[in-house]
């Protein structure tokens, strides 16, 4: 038996770890940039969401209901939930929720006035 | 050796990927908050179309009226802080910016309210929703960041 000499692998052991090192840090950082793209695109997808969903309510500019039947399409296209409040000041959306405000015109007991709308959205 | 060649090619190109990815984090969705913004100056100008002032007459017409003063300036001004305050108020208010201006530009005519020199503010990027008032003026909503 040489002196020294720990078998075909034992030889190559050091490279062997070095390697191993190299490709768990490259992998790691492939799966860590996946996961940061694909968590941009659904904060950039629940964005868009919402202003579709503002969209939608104001219906150019005048509103004539709050929470409207077709707000729920975009919504579950989103898969967005989503409420919206008339005139009110307070940052009433919960934490991490969007929130958009306007100017919308609305009907109002038979009349048309001015209002600030506020939409908070949330996954 | 070659390992160790390996090994940093390999931990060089993760570095890249981190710092890309990083990059990529950080930046702002200003393409989509644009469209958010144009979106807010667009209904917000067809909105103030409905509004009333508190003495009941209708905005915009009061509006058209002042500008055909011999001193719009002032006259807007005036209307504005007074019979319109609701109507600045509920634009301020759903502002998505602090730094709101309705701005009368063409026919002679340029100036907002509030005046820029009293506020102060260093804003380069702006926003802005115009429409016309009359043949030669357009009200704008310009909205800084």
């Amino acid at each position: 038996m040489r002196k020294g000499f720990i078998g075909p692998i034992g030889d190559d052991l050091p490279s062997i770890i070095a390697i191993m090192l190299a490709l768990g840090l490259f992998f790691s950082a492939v799966v860590y940039t996946l996961d940061t793209y694909n968590q941009k695109i659904a904060d950039m997808d629940a964005l868009k969401g919402s202003i579709e969903i503002g969209r939608v309510i104001m219906d150019r500019g005048i509103l004539t209901e709050v929470k409207p039947a077709a707000a729920n399409y975009v919504k579950e296209s989103y898969g967005l939930e989503y409420d919206a409040y008339l005139d009110n000041d307070q940052n009433i959306c919960e934490e991490g929720a969007y929130r958009f405000t306007y100017l919308v015109a609305a009907f109002d007991e038979g009349s048309i006035g001015l209002h600030r709308l506020t939409i908070c959205t949330w996954k | 050796m070659d390992a160790l060649i390996f090994m940093m090619i390999a931990s060089g190109a993760a570095t890249l990927l981190l710092f890309v990815s990083g990059l990529y984090a950080s930046s702002t969705n200003g393409q989509i908050m644009t469209i958010y913004n144009y979106e807010y100056g667009g209904n917000a100008l067809i909105a103030i179309h409905y509004a009333k002032d508190s003495e009941g007459k209708w905005f915009w017409n009061e509006l058209k009226a002042k500008l055909s003063e011999s001193s719009p300036e002032s006259e807007v001004s005036g209307y504005l802080s007074g019979e319109a305050k609701s109507v600045w108020s509920n634009i301020t208010y759903s502002s998505p910016t602090g730094n709101t201006f309705l701005c009368f530009e063409g026919g002679g005519t340029d100036f907002c309210y509030p005046s820029k020199s009293q506020s102060g503010f260093t804003s380069t990027t702006v926003y802005t929703s115009s429409v016309k008032i009359t043949p030669d003026i357009d009200v704008i909503i310009k909205l800084y960041y």
